[in-house]
């Protein structure tokens, strides 16, 4: 009886062991085993066409984006300033829970004084325009956009800003291509590029513009967070918020968020102090 | 006893699979550091290439304890993916052989490729200056780069009572 018991128990160990490939994997053998190479190959492009864009594709749309708004902003290339707003974006990115992308994260100050904004693209190409770097009293609140800035890369809000139609015919197109192993063909890449066009013109209109609501609260609760882990008092984001207007805040009433962050600083007690130290070495640095 | 018998061969079923087979995970990002520490501010002891397989053994917060041929260390869970990476076409990754098929899958992503034709299209677009930026403002390794920075500041490892550690 007992010796019955353990065979039943072994063959369902062996089962569940067995049992543990995915899906794609099932259909891939499935294939092999009856022959049906068809089979495989369909397992092989449900699993490509569930895929979502990749971190090297990620970046190269970045890029693109990143290109698009310097075309209209340049890059203000000063540099101890470059160093400087690199230092303070560096150290909050450490503290983030996404310390490291593709080809790394990059600050840059934009010469755009009548522009009270800052923009992050995919890839990790964080923009502050003049304009509100001047509206930053010292350190701690230029962090505060910085960590704003990143929250919405490491929730990939710029990527989730890609219309639903225009990924699927993106991954049905890398799908297509990728499946279809032949040589490099020039009309496919000018195929890529069209619809390059239209997922880099979604990205740029969200980074431009701004995104719902819901995404800047959750860029702002998690700005909080990753101030008060590198140090940086997260009530500088509230008195940031709470100098901006309306109209250069594109979602939601910025005193209402200014409101919201310090209500969600005040739930965690973060050590975080201000320091003279760093407001010397922001006004030294970004000119005040 | 019968009842007790089959209630471990049951647990032992379920459990010894999962600690035999280590999860394998990838680098994702062009190189990875590998640290002493759960934490971005820890030293590293040394950087892995993009598509490096590793043994994933623990998790501590936002990080994964893995092994990587004989060191073992902390990486970022978001640097780390569980399919391998298809292979780079910009040159990321260590340089272990690639199959042709595998460059034949790299050629039909977006990347350097699409960008170039791209580009061609949309001459009035600043890329030569996003290169210059990007290349002026590039950081292998911040959390050395910016010791002094933090430290100055009283910023992460250095904070006052400890902070992110």
């Amino acid at each position: 009886m007992n010796r019955i018991l353990l065979w039943v128990v072994l063959a369902a160990w062996a089962g569940m062991a067995s049992g543990c490939a995915t899906l794609g994997s099932a259909i891939k053998i499935g294939g092999q085993m009856t022959g049906y190479q068809d089979l495989a190959d369909m397992g092989t492009s449900m699993e490509k066409a569930n895929r979502e864009f990749n971190e090297e594709e990620k970046y190269y749309i970045g890029r693109t984006v990143a290109a698009t708004l310097l075309s209209e902003d340049h890059w203000l290339n000063r540099e101890g300033l470059n160093a400087y707003v690199n230092a303070v974006g560096q150290t909050l990115v450490l503290a983030s829970e996404r310390p490291e992308l593709f080809r790394g994260y990059h600050f840059a100050v934009l010469d755009a004084a009548g522009k009270v904004n800052a923009y992050a693209c995919p890839g990790g190409f964080l923009f502050i325009t003049t304009g509100l770097l001047k509206l930053c009293r010292n350190e701690d609140e230029l962090a505060a956009v910085l960590a704003h800035e990143i929250a919405h890369i490491i929730r990939e809000h710029p990527v989730q800003a890609i219309q639903a139609s225009h990924q699927r015919s993106a991954v049905a197109s890398l799908v297509k291509f990728g499946i279809a192993k032949a040589g490099e063909s020039s009309s496919e890449i000018k195929e890529l590029s069209g619809l390059f066009d239209a997922v880099v013109k979604d990205v740029v209109k969200a980074v431009a513009h701004g995104y719902s609501r819901d995404k800047e609260q959750e860029a702002d609760l998690m700005a909080v967070d990753i101030l008060g882990q590198a140090g940086y008092p997260p009530l500088a984001l509230a008195g940031v918020l709470g100098r901006m207007d309306q109209k250069s805040c594109y979602h939601g009433d910025p005193k209402v968020r200014a409101a919201a962050v310090t209500s969600a600083a005040g739930e965690k007690s973060y050590g975080a102090q201000p320091l003279k130290a760093r407001d010397q070495r922001f006004a030294r640095e970004a000119g005040k | 006893m019968l009842k007790r018998v089959f209630a471990m061969v049951v647990l032992l079923a379920w459990f010894i699979p999962a600690w035999a087979q280590a999860e394998v995970k990838y680098v994702q990002v062009n190189q990875t550091r590998l640290l002493e520490r759960a934490t971005a501010f820890s030293k590293a002891k040394a950087v892995l290439p993009y598509r490096t397989a590793v043994d994933v053994l623990g998790q501590q917060g936002a990080y994964y304890l893995v092994k990587a041929g004989k060191a073992k260390g902390y990486v970022a869970q978001r640097s780390l993916t569980v399919k391998k990476p298809a292979y780079s076409t910009s040159g990321s990754g260590s340089r272990e052989y690639v199959s042709s098929d595998e460059v034949a899958m790299a050629t039909k992503g977006f990347n350097q490729q699409v960008e170039a034709e791209y580009r061609r299209g949309n001459p009035d677009l600043a890329y030569a200056e996003l290169d210059r930026l990007e290349k002026a403002t590039a950081c292998p390794d911040p959390g050395k780069t910016y010791k002094a920075f933090r430290k100055a500041g009283c910023l992460g490892e250095f904070q006052k009572g400890g902070g992110a550690q």
